[in-house]
């Protein structure tokens, strides 16, 4: 019987919140963390919202108490922030002699330093100390050297499911007894790599994003990290875990590079294969945090794969990229601490800037907050380029 | 259970795309950078959708068609890549036109084959495979973790038919980057001679390397996998050589019963002193020697060419004197070989394989 798999701590910063605790009261106040760009040097500072975390990089390391050096990126200070919170939060001590692992999830990676550096590890040698942060490893390497963490390091990249698989597979290593506990999450920073590639594909929402309305025009993207530690449930001593990773299941649409198929293929068979991982029924389900990212494409391939699992029975759902933008290899671990804080504080996260229900369904997101109605599992979804569907399962203990 | 390798497929500097032979015929090049040549097999796709590929892809798509071909299995239940770099060279297409047209009229495609798993989605989308699909980005661990996911899948139960590979690709830019890193040799070297002199740095490669993993045996079978083991930031020789030795252990396996151990030699004079300072410690009593980068040229893969040769040495029973570095002692039998990498001195891995009984 494999052991199962217990959140005993989370950290986050995204931009509407530097911790834990910022993040919550944001989500329960509707705040929104979407605006004018006013850090990153870009064209498009005026015309691309987006979910920018108002702290330069000097400020970040002075969060953490660190020297700024030549090397060290955004997308590795974002990730260090959130995963000393998350240790935090759980009062583990790293050095205890139980086996410890660091995943981390990230898609932009070093190529924050490299788009503005390029022209010079080109043709001189003023820049090399960020040559090797271009390496997608380099941010888990600085976060495990920062922790202390030895005992297993690695780094998945598949696109916008980076962190979900993240977490998944830190939740495998743990069931096979191969590793005690996982720090798992993910950290991406804004960059121009990105809000071009979006902007080049059309689909890049020029207006705050609106999910799964008729009248969706794209994403904003934003930045931040977030990581959860997952223990062994006889590993965690007399401390009381969040909750439960109750189910996990990962699928391809194997559709389109970047776009899913329409009728929902890959998503419904990732949440499907997450609640029979979790022994659960569709009806079990008290909320979904969708992966919800407001392009045409993805929130008909996604309201089609839940239309296809849940029937006529869709439970709660919203999206809460409205709040953060898509932060691309970390959203997936930003939405497990999302979907975490809904179970912890009885709460639907709403769905912002929603207006128009989408003509293809007959049922729409959570428009406001919905305290109290008991929520028990949480499924949350995380889809990638390369029609890379993951969903998880967080469960109340 | 015992996890079989029942396909390979390898596109590298050499001709290593037939699966019957085993470096019959091997290239020598002059130069600083080994690249991957053609492979003559059927890519199995027309040749309209062939050209609009990017080098990646196609290399990465031949290199698994190899591999299921051989395994006689076109339905894997997981596709699980590894790769240090991920996609280079449409990356750097990206960046390069976004300083050119600052920010304005980017060509898409780039962009959208810039992702990590691209190689993996490109698999599925080509077979109609709605499984599993993961991609490992982890530097020097990229492919052992590939590996290792291969292994927790078959090993609970959730797959039985595993592709899994490793590979990188070097472009000229990326060469020109990591050559401001000294990890290059400063002169052209010739690859075959890549051990006879001693300097600092070594030669680029690249490699595209896939395998398919069952819990069974097949006709087919190359070998049993039996463990994968990687150290992160370790520099403590007596640690390292513990840890391998932890490895052969739990696998019921003493130093003498390795018949040969193929190390990640590249010619670079600090990095090599690290594999005798290791490996001393582990074999006291000396062991069979082999290395692969003179072959393929050093890239964060590699381990997956080494794991291509240390498997077609199982099945054939036979490791080929180019792969030989030092022989001590010229067993019949080849049972068990441990590859032993490591990067920079500071991250090591370790990959088991035995022969099949």
């Amino acid at each position: 019987m494999a052991k199962r798999v217990f959140v005993t701590g989370c950290g986050i910063i995204t931009s509407i919140g530097n911790n834990l605790e910022e993040n919550l009261k944001s989500l329960t106040s509707g705040r929104s963390g979407i605006g004018k760009i006013t850090l990153l040097e870009t064209v498009h500072r005026n015309a691309l919202p987006a979910g920018e975390i108002r702290l330069r990089d000097e400020e970040l390391a002075r969060i953490l108490g660190i020297k700024l050096r030549e090397g060290l990126t955004r997308t590795a200070l974002l990730g260090m922030i959130a995963a000393e919170e998350a240790v935090r939060n759980a009062g583990i001590n790293l050095h205890d002699g139980l086996r410890t692992g660091l995943i981390s999830g990230s898609t932009v990676g070093g190529m924050v330093a490299t788009e503005k550096y390029y022209p010079d590890f080109l043709e001189n040698d003023s820049r090399n100390a960020w040559i090797e942060a271009n390496e997608s490893s380099e941010s888990t390497e600085r976060i495990a050297r920062h922790l202390g963490i030895k005992d297993f390091v690695s780094t998945i990249n598949t696109a916008c499911s980076s962190s979900a698989n993240v977490i998944m597979t830190g939740a495998r290593l743990i069931r096979a007894g191969m590793l005690d506990r996982v720090i798992a999450g993910g950290a991406d920073a804004l960059s121009i790599f990105t809000i071009n590639g979006f902007n080049t594909l059309m689909i890049y929402d020029r207006e705050p994003c609106k999910p799964f309305d008729e009248l969706r025009n794209g994403l904003n993207l934003g930045e931040g990290a977030a990581y959860l530690v997952l223990e062994a449930e006889d590993r965690t001593g007399p401390r009381l875990p969040l909750c439960e990773l109750s189910g996990y299941g990962n699928s391809t649409d194997a559709h389109h590079q970047t776009a899913l198929s329409p009728e929902g293929t890959g998503p419904h068979l990732a949440m499907k294969l997450a609640l029979e991982r979790g022994g659960l029924e569709p009806g079990d389900i008290s909320y979904i945090n969708m992966h919800g990212t407001a392009t045409i494409n993805n929130d008909l391939s996604e309201g089609m794969g839940m239309l296809t699992l849940f029937g006529e029975k869709i439970p709660p759902f919203s999206s809460t990229k409205p709040f953060t933008g898509h932060l691309l290899g970390a959203s997936g671990a930003v939405e497990a601490v999302f979907s975490i804080l809904s179970i912890r504080h009885d709460t639907v996260w709403p769905n912002l800037n929603f207006n128009t229900p989408m003509k293809e369904f007959g049922f729409f997101p959570a428009r406001h907050a919905i305290q109290g109605s008991g929520i028990r599992h949480v499924l949350s979804n995380s889809f990638g380029f390369g029609g890379n569907n993951t969903s998880l399962v967080f469960s109340s203990i | 259970m015992k996890i079989y390798i029942n396909g390979i497929g390898n596109v590298s500097p050499q001709k290593t795309w037939d699966c019957a032979s085993f470096l019959d015929e091997v290239k020598d090049y002059d130069g600083r950078m080994l690249q991957c040549l053609e492979p003559e097999v059927d890519p199995g796709l027309d040749e309209k959708y062939l050209r609009r590929m990017s080098r990646l892809i196609r290399l990465g798509w031949i290199a698994a068609k190899i591999c299921l071909d051989d395994a006689g299995n076109q339905r894997p239940d997981a596709i699980i890549t590894g790769s240090g770099w991920g996609s280079v060279l449409d990356s750097e297409k990206f960046l390069l036109s976004l300083y050119r047209n600052k920010e304005s009229l980017l060509p898409p495609t780039p962009f959208i084959q810039s992702t990590h798993n691209v190689v993996g989605a490109q698999i599925a989308m080509l077979l109609n495979n709605c499984a599993y699909n993961m991609a490992y980005a982890h530097g020097s661990f990229a492919f052992e973790h590939a590996l290792l996911d291969g292994i927790l899948g078959l090993k609970s139960g959730d797959s039985r038919n595993v592709l899994t590979g490793g590979f990188d690709e070097i472009t000229a830019n990326q060469f020109i980057l990591t050559d401001r890193l000294h990890r290059w040799r400063r002169q052209a070297v010739n690859n075959l001679r890549l051990f006879d002199t001693e300097a600092e740095g070594t030669i680029a490669g690249e490699g595209f390397t896939f395998f398919f993993l069952q819990d069974y045996a097949s006709d087919k079978t190359y070998a049993v996998l039996k463990d994968v083991m990687t150290l992160f930031s370790t520099e403590n020789t007596e640690m390292i050589a513990a840890n391998a030795l932890l490895c052969l252990e739990r696998n019921g396996l003493e130093p003498g019963m390795i018949d040969w151990v193929f190390t990640g030699l590249n010619g670079d004079l600090d990095g090599d002193t690290v594999y005798r300072d290791v490996l001393s410690r582990v074999f006291p009593s000396g062991f069979n020697q082999a290395a692969w980068k003179h072959l393929c040229g050093e890239y964060l893969t590699s381990t997956a060419f080494a794991t291509w040769a240390a498997v077609k040495a199982l099945k054939q029973q036979a490791v080929p004197d180019i792969l030989r570095i030092k022989t001590i002692e010229n067993r019949h039998d080849i049972r068990n070989i441990l590859i032993y990498n490591h990067f920079k001195g500071i991250h090591h891995s370790f990959i088991l394989l035995s022969f099949p009984s």
